[in-house]
């Protein structure tokens, strides 16, 4: 076949952007990593989480995108949502995702349904709120892990390495706030972990990225006017079962005592 | 998983089994069984001579095999040799490792030393296999004189008084690792340790009381009175003690200001009122104080002071086992919610269900009969008695 210099330049535009600009984007992409990489420093961070419960809807999206970006295993959740309903005589019927899960089995998602045992007429409080681990800077599942799997980033958050984990379950014990559990797949402990894997990348934990109305709120309060600084600074802010004096760095607004 | 009631955390699961219930029970006989070898060996206490010899064979038994549940229990068990390689020092459970090693090689030291001149004998005495089996556990040592003899018996003084400390740190430290916890209320006590090592004194001794009724019921030969009474008044002492400071503990929880107390003892009373209030209270304290006090204070029959102190021994054990049970498993039935609870269902054939945790609670006493065949442990004089 005889090519003429029309031809030519004609194929040489076609085929030469096909082959260098995937190569430039990996090239690009891999310099950018690199470089993001290079960037994140293990000091100077001081990650909080912030929980705005007046804004929690009971999506259950943050627990759904969590168990996919994590792939945590069924029946267990890293995260979840528990749903406070008081009537006028002033009980309190607590629900969680997990009965969500329980209900449904092989949830897709984690939505509630209308609370069938209580008539509308009859409530006279209604919230939702989210859980998770809540990385104390005075972690009590870190010293009692015999074998220093369990330990604390530089950055503050709280980790369990699954290769070195024995799975004794002594810091399952240890946690006042019920987030550990074995995992019947490594057999090690699980949790939280903020997604560290994603925050070291720039990114927002799966269940903040999700969130639909913001009541997740995650940041690094240690980058001055950064908008978790600033909820920090002025928001009168709550954090769970302050009596064990674990110094949780999950923080809440509004907190009604009726939550544990 | 069992049944919920209440609100619980989705992922509060009845973590600690079965296994974890047998480990701190043989680690307690294992300590138990060692106070009684102890008061011969080291203290002199010439009533208790015709079981000290069985109670260490008994605490050889049961320390070789208070580890295995543990194992069962890990989720990586082949990485339980990290807690030697690497111990996190701030956790209760990371010198696990050492002091269960120490305390092992001071048992089989004992052993070794207490026993030689029978296995020198039966070394000398014996023929073919048996005589190359006992060769080797001489260690190629067959010097029996009088002046070896004295040596021996210094070196056993030694041993003794350095397992001492050792079955205190060994068994207190099984209480440790619960008392150490304040996210389970139950638990959560700094005197825990020390509730531990009395029951396990007075589980050791009445499982020692036990098992020398049926080894001399299957020789045929009789019960040495002055030892059955002399293990009766230690038994007493000890569950009064053991008593004495649970009471404290329930006192200082039920009138102090701790609503997570509360709420999990009266779960445990609720979901385990049989286990708690029928076996470890009534039977298996109540009872035995009261049979122990007739069979010491009452003139009886030495025979049936022997049926009362068996009997009382038994219950003794019972409760060590109830309570065990009630504060393991019992202790983790109270949601963390305060709102719910959890319920125990054991399942028969798992990994830590009821077969598997038998198995290992059974191995101990195998092993012991296996050992009182190779180094029998009574005394010539019982059998003179019989």
């Amino acid at each position: 076949m005889r090519v003429n210099r029309r031809d030519f330049l004609r194929y040489a535009c076609l085929i030469v952007p096909a082959g260098v600009v995937p190569l430039s984007r990996r090239l690009i992409g891999a310099t950018a990593e690199s470089s993001a990489k290079q960037k994140y420093s293990l000091e100077g961070h001081k990650y909080a989480f912030i929980v705005d419960s007046t804004r929690c809807i009971g999506c259950g999206e943050c627990v759904r995108s969590c168990n996919m970006e994590n792939k945590v295993p069924e029946g267990f959740v890293r995260t979840w949502v528990e749903r406070y309903t008081t009537t006028k005589s002033g009980k309190v019927i607590v629900d969680s995702t997990y009965d969500v899960w329980r209900q449904r089995k092989k949830a897709e998602r984690f939505n509630f349904e209308e609370l069938k045992s209580v008539p509308a007429a009859d409530i006279s409080k209604a919230f939702f709120l989210p859980k998770l681990c809540n990385h104390c800077a005075n972690p009590p599942c870190v010293p009692v892990c015999p074998v220093g799997a369990t330990y604390q980033s530089p950055e503050g958050v709280v980790l369990t390495d699954p290769n070195y984990c024995f799975g004794c379950g002594y810091c399952i014990q240890a946690c006042p706030y019920g987030v550990r559990f074995k995992n019947p797949i490594t057999h090690t402990a699980d949790k939280c972990t903020w997604c560290y894997h994603r925050i070291v990348k720039g990114l927002l934990p799966a269940c903040v990225e999700i969130c639909p109305t913001g009541a997740r709120q995650f940041g690094d309060a240690a980058i001055a006017g950064s908008p978790i600084a600033q909820v920090l600074e002025s928001a009168k802010l709550h954090v769970l079962r302050k009596d064990f004096g674990t110094n949780p760095k999950v923080y809440y607004i509004e907190l009604n005592p009726e939550v544990r | 998983m069992g049944q919920l009631f209440g609100f619980v955390f989705p992922d509060e699961r009845i973590y600690w089994q079965i296994p974890i219930v047998v480990y701190p029970f043989l680690t307690c006989i294992a300590t138990g069984t060692f106070f009684l070898s102890t008061l011969d060996h080291l203290f002199k206490n010439k009533a208790l001579k015709p079981v000290s010899n069985f109670a260490l064979l008994a605490s050889m038994a049961f320390v070789s095999f208070a580890s295995l549940p543990l194992l069962v229990h890990l989720g990586h068990p082949e990485r339980a040799f990290n807690i030697m390689f690497t111990p996190s020092i701030r956790s209760a459970m990371a010198t696990f490792g050492y002091i269960y090693g120490f305390y092992l090689g001071l048992v089989l030291l004992e052993v070794w030393f207490v026993f030689r001149p029978q296995i020198v004998e039966f070394a000398l005495a014996s023929k073919g296999v048996k005589r190359a089996f006992y060769s080797i556990l001489t260690l190629g040592v067959r010097e029996v004189t009088p002046g070896a003899s004295r040596i021996d018996h210094g070196i056993i003084k030694l041993i003794a008084f350095l397992r001492v400390p050792t079955a205190c740190v060994l068994s207190g430290y099984v209480g440790l690792i619960f008392g150490t916890l304040d996210a389970v209320p139950l638990w959560s006590w700094r005197l825990m340790p020390l509730i531990f090592l009395l029951s396990a004194v007075a589980g050791g001794i009445g499982l020692i009381t036990v098992l020398y009724a049926v080894a001399m019921k299957g020789k045929g030969w009789k019960l040495d009175a002055r030892c059955v009474r002399s293990m009766a008044a230690y038994l007493l002492a000890f569950l009064l003690l053991t008593g004495l400071v649970q009471f404290i503990n329930f006192l200082r929880s039920n009138y102090g200001d701790n609503p997570d107390w509360q709420f999990a003892f009266q779960t445990l009373k609720s979901e385990f009122g049989f286990s708690f209030i029928g076996l470890q209270l009534i039977a298996g304290w109540v009872a035995p104080v009261v049979l122990l006090l007739a069979l010491l204070l009452m003139k009886m029959k030495d025979g049936l002071r022997s049926a009362l102190a068996v009997t009382s021994s038994i219950l003794v054990v019972v409760h060590l086992f109830t309570f065990l049970w009630n504060l393991v498993i019992g202790g983790q039935l109270a949601s963390r919610t305060l709102r719910g609870s959890l319920s125990f269902q054991p399942e028969l054939l798992g990994k830590e269900g009821i077969l598997v945790s038998a198995v290992i609670a059974i191995c101990p006493l195998v092993l012991l009969f296996i050992l009182t065949k190779i180094l029998p442990p009574y005394q010539k004089k019982v059998e003179a008695a019989g």
